[in-house]
């Protein structure tokens, strides 16, 4: 496969997420725009690929996007991959950026959040889901993870304390960047008190749904170096969707079937990763990543987040740095940008509150569409530090 | 808007067909005429060969607990004061997978159970899961049209 070393991830850029927004996905998608061409002092004209995930766009689409911000690109992409479009947009953008089509890809997920958006979303987010999951207490994916998260503590004997210790680790995560919508600090008490959603799910295994946007700049690496930009290098990517379709249960994502390839091409293994970013929409998932990604061997996350510290300076696997969708909240399509963003940041900068000392190297990973009875996408990055 | 008063009413045009075996009576599934595959959800070609000529056969109601859960919470009014209630991923023996209502008398992964439908109070089936020997209506009889 052809490398994806000659390009870098530039302008990591979040903006700040609110549980209720009456602005649309368009103004978000459009200031977070402006926040990249701040950042890098970039102009308009420069920005030749626009590249968008959003669930609550429509009926706009990344072609409105144009015209509200008056650019003229020879080349667009809108992902309906939801929690793994972060990583498959920046491969799209890299393969664009290598041929030539575009030469600097603006990739943004961004949504809002009405009083009535997450509700519209769940009501009618796949005709599987309409027909045959929906009309069952209109419980939206806690229903289907709640059964997707039993089978796997019965399988591998995971414990409600194992999901716990993911959630408390990233909630310090996240007191530590200062950034999410639960600010104060959760203890395991608070956890396995917390009221039942969907059992053996409880509040603090689902995420909150909020208004955001989280996005990138893509380009080559040398263009990032004559612009003297700092950029994250691209090492490997890899996505697979509807993997395992013969599963009854799911307990195992596509990921399986290339990190091999990606920790081939990053010339790496999962040792030599400084931190990881897995897509959080519940801790059960985190622990199926953790597992296909190499990190620890199918079945044994529960017994792996026991022994690793997950904070960002507990010397064991910082993991979800920044606190994950669990403790910032779930911005529709952008928080499949979240993990691919914070890889970013923190490969491009020295000196955040959250910083993870001395890392050269990160990994990123999606998950996303539950179209019946689990999500579809998978997708994962694996990333550098640029010029020192 | 969301209308509220009742379950969820939305479902695909092929769900008639849901609808109508239940009237008569029959758990029917979509089979697929050319490879015998039987497919759940509904879908308009088989998923298997790909081919359109599909058949709604009445097929076995009996299958075995996957997982469940107990749904505290939802998006829905109607729901706020039935719940909680129980569903499951039931593995039929004729090979889908299907979400049901879960009586209270087979919350276990691997319990046998038999599925009945029946309209809820939007009209439209809903598939109901229970130990073989025991009719459903009664622990679920809030959720049932009148």
């Amino acid at each position: 496969m052809l490398s994806y070393n000659d390009i870098a991830l530039v302008a990591a850029t979040s903006l700040p997420y609110e549980r209720r927004s009456e602005r649309s996905a368009a103004w978000f998608i459009g200031t977070a725009f402006a926040r990249m061409l701040e950042a890098t002092g970039l102009q308009k004209h420069d920005i030749d690929g626009l590249a968008i995930a959003s669930f609550t766009l429509a009926p706009d689409s990344v072609v409105s996007m144009t015209e509200y911000l008056d650019i003229s690109p020879g080349w667009l992409e809108q992902a309906p991959m939801g929690g793994a479009a972060g990583p498959v947009i920046a491969r799209r953008a890299a393969r664009a950026v290598q041929a030539g089509d575009a030469n600097i890809v603006a990739c943004i997920g961004a949504d809002t959040a009405t009083a009535d958006t997450f509700v519209d979303l769940v009501k009618n987010f796949s005709r599987f889901s309409t027909d045959a999951v929906y009309p069952y207490c209109a419980g939206g994916p806690n229903t289907i993870f709640s059964m997707i998260t039993r089978n796997y503590m019965e399988k591998y004997g995971a414990e409600r304390e194992d999901f716990g210790r993911i959630c408390i680790a990233q909630r310090e995560n996240a007191l530590a960047a200062g950034t999410a919508v639960f600010n104060t600090a959760l203890s395991m008490d608070d956890y396995l008190n917390a009221r039942p959603i969907s059992e053996p799910l409880h509040l603090f295994d689902c995420v909150m749904p909020v208004a955001g946007a989280d996005g990138f700049l893509v380009m080559t690496v040398d263009r990032a170096e004559s612009l003297s930009l700092p950029y994250a290098r691209m090492l490997a990517a890899g996505e697979r969707h509807n993997a395992w379709f013969e599963d009854d249960v799911h307990f195992r994502g596509g990921w399986l079937l290339y990190r091999d390839q990606m920790y081939e091409q990053a010339g790496i293994g999962p040792g030599d990763i400084d931190f990881l970013q897995t897509y959080d929409d519940y801790p059960v998932i985190s622990m199926i990543q953790m597992e296909d990604l190499g990190f620890c061997n199918k079945g044994a996350a529960a017994e792996f987040v026991r022994t690793q510290p997950l904070t960002w300076n507990g010397g064991g696997l910082p993991h979800n740095t920044r606190g994950g969708q669990l403790s910032a909240g779930q911005a529709g399509a952008a928080g499949g940008f979240l993990g691919t963003v914070e890889t970013i940041r923190q490969l491009t900068s020295t000196g955040l509150p959250n910083q993870v000392a001395a890392a050269k190297t990160g990994m990123a990973s999606g998950y996303g569409m539950v179209n019946y009875d689990r999500c579809l996408c998978t997708s994962a990055v694996i990333l550098g530090r640029g010029s020192e | 808007m969301n209308n509220q008063s009742g379950p969820p009413a939305e479902r695909s045009s092929l769900w008639q067909q849901v609808n109508q075996a239940a009237g008569e009576g029959l758990f029917k599934l979509q089979v697929c005429s050319s490879c015998d595959v039987v497919q759940y959800p509904p879908q308009e070609f088989c998923h298997h060969c790909l081919t359109s000529t599909l058949l709604w056969r009445q097929v076995s109601p009996l299958g075995a607990v996957l997982s469940w859960t107990t749904i505290h919470a939802g998006t829905n009014r109607f729901f706020k004061d039935i719940l909680p209630l129980h569903t499951g991923m039931i593995k039929l023996d004729c090979g889908p997978v299907l979400i049901a209502y879960l009586a209270a008398d087979s919350l276990h992964t691997g319990s046998r159970v038999r599925i009945t439908n029946k309209p809820d109070k939007s009209g439209q089936v809903v598939f109901f899961a229970a130990s073989p020997d025991t009719d459903p209506a009664i622990e679920f009889s809030d959720l049932l049209e009148e």
